[in-house]
């Protein structure tokens, strides 16, 4: 992934190109922050048939509603509804030559229920213009308009390498760019400056690429029916002390056990694939973190039905992608060092900070 | 001697201009080394990216309730040729048509944005894959709003990253070799074992 300081020099090579970016959209270490309008697309009727797919993405991008129905957000605020799709596209517009653009949503959002883009986020090298922003809400949720929504990274694409090796007994190029395997985590966690630590070393499983962290007992459960992503909703502690039932149209704010600090590598978290088949997401949109990370990894939990959880199961898997330009600065956001108590959606302290 | 010389050459133009045809990506050449597979792939590939398409089965939970310590029941759903509607509130699980092995890499299952214009999930928060996986992807459809969807569609893109370090470790886990839509397995952890435990 590319460092912000690399975005920046690609910027002035011409190799990336974004256009409508807002103040202090780069002062994050190895993404910038995408925003969206005031206008939203949506549906007017009922079944939606996926042949037509294409066409309606074409009329946001487009911005040529005609299936679909454009409406404004007001300065008030507009009420999401779960159970919709609300359609619109960033207000940044890019253009890429040899780098492959991926959205991820805010980790902000991601606890407030609401997910920005569907698994959708990457592109090509070579894309063109705004990117689709596809917003769904877990329960209802007032959103504004004109606000930072997403992250946005960049990856070079690379071409084939002349060195190769044998896994497994299959050739395979050698590149310099990519994902670390498990041996590679276990080394760079050792020594006395570790690129990644993770606290209870020894219990820590290790996959052929990504490492599990487990579930804290600490669940938040937001007490208002109706979310105001400007506002500190406020949010009940449950401990989970066998196990909960988990319900739909609920966003339980969980933590990982494990505290973790990256240095030099951008982790990002997903769920679990035996989870994702009993439909149980643990972020929404939201796994991507950043190079400096110092903290819990902090969940966003809904499941698609309902679903009995028990306390300490591994709820998530950690990846890490290398970094490539220099690093400028490492990540000292609002999510960083949070006490281990803190569970809430820290929304409602970035849209102060913009005021 | 002559005569072999110029079979040589014959034969390395001939093998330079396969290369070149088949594209200078780097996902092509890792398909011609053998450390990515894919069903097909060479009518599946764009812009860097590996199409996959949906079968025409899919599975639902049969119970109203899951739980992470046992497998649920599921039940066959044959995707007829009009469409099945996918409605809100209820998790399917499909497969891709392709089967794949990836050595050296970590593939990762994407959704297109045309896709996301429907308000359609195609996995679970769960589309990172493992050094060592074989199988066919599992697909864990969740709609927000009813969609009609076909056997045999596009559902996703696969892209790999390069796995940097020693890649020894290689995945041998619950889905191995899956072809059919899986369900979860996730009891397998949670009994002595490893066996599954049914709900």
């Amino acid at each position: 992934m590319l460092t912000t300081n690399e975005i920046k020099k690609q910027i002035q090579n011409g190799k990336i190109i974004i256009n409508n970016l807002s103040d202090g959209a780069l002062k994050k270490p190895n993404s910038i922050d995408v925003s969206m309008g005031n206008t939203l697309y949506v549906y007017d009727y009922g079944i939606l048939d996926s042949r037509m797919a294409r066409t309606y993405l074409d009329e946001v991008l487009k911005d040529k509603p005609f299936f679909l129905k454009k409406i404004q957000i007001p300065e008030t605020g507009l009420l999401l509804e779960p159970y919709k799709v609300y359609l619109t596209k960033t207000t940044e517009e890019i253009e890429t030559h040899g780098f492959i653009p991926v959205l991820n949503g805010k980790v902000a959002m991601s606890l407030l229920g609401v997910s920005i883009e569907l698994n959708s986020g990457y592109r090509w090298d070579g894309y063109k213009g705004a990117m689709l922003l596809s917003i769904v809400a877990t329960k209802p949720t007032i959103i504004y308009p004109d606000i930072k929504v997403g992250n946005l990274t960049f990856f070079p694409s690379l071409e084939p390498s002349s060195e190769t090796r044998i896994v497994n007994g299959k050739l395979c190029g050698v590149y310099n760019s990519g994902m670390l395997s498990g041996s590679e985590i276990k080394s760079r966690m050792e020594g006395d400056n570790p690129d990644i630590f993770i606290d209870n070393t020894e219990k820590i499983v290790i996959n052929p690429n990504s490492v599990n962290l487990t579930l804290n007992e600490n669940i938040g459960v937001y007490t208002e029916q109706v979310l105001d992503i400007k506002a500190n909703n406020p949010y009940k502690n449950i401990t989970l002390e066998e196990g909960m039932y988990l319900y739909p149209e609920e966003i339980y704010l969980g933590r990982t056990n494990e505290w973790t600090v990256t240095n030099n590598l951008v982790p990002m978290m997903s769920g679990r694939s035996s989870l994702g088949r009993n439909g149980l997401h643990v972020h929404c949109s939201a796994g991507m973190g950043s190079v400096g990370y110092e903290g819990y990894w902090h969940m966003g939990i809904r499941p698609t039905k309902p679903i009995w959880v028990v306390k300490d199961m591994k709820c998530c898997q950690i990846y890490y992608f290398t970094l490539e330009g220099e690093i400028e600065n490492t990540y000292n956001g609002i999510m960083q060092n949070l006490p281990e108590n803190e569970l809430g959606s820290q929304m409602h302290r970035i849209l102060k900070k913009k005021d | 001697m002559q005569n072999i010389l110029l079979l040589n050459s014959i034969v390395r133009i001939y093998l330079q201009e396969v290369i070149i045809t088949l594209g200078n990506d780097a996902i092509n050449e890792e398909l011609l080394r053998g450390a990515i597979y894919v069903d097909n792939a060479k009518d599946k590939i764009d812009k860097g990216f590996i199409n996959v398409t949906l079968t025409d089965t899919i599975k639902v939970y049969d119970a109203p309730h899951l739980n992470v310590t046992c497998d649920t029941p599921t039940r066959d759903i044959k995707i007829p040729e009009e469409g099945l509607i996918i409605m809100p509130r209820d998790l399917y699980i499909g497969a891709t048509i392709e089967f794949t092995k990836t050595y050296g890499f970590v593939p990762i299952l994407n959704e297109s944005d045309e896709l996301a214009a429907l308000g359609l999930k195609t996995h679970i928060t769960a589309g990172f894959g493992d050094n060592g996986f074989e199988g066919t992807w599992t697909l864990e459809i969740e709609g927000s709003i009813p969609v009609r969807i076909f056997p045999y569609m596009f559902i996703g893109t696969l892209n790999y990253y390069p796995l940097i370090g020693e890649g020894d470790t290689l995945y041998r886990g619950k889905y191995f070799k899956q072809i059919e839509p899986t369900a979860s397995r996730l009891s397998e952890e949670y009994n002595k074992g490893r066996v599954r435990r049914k709900c």
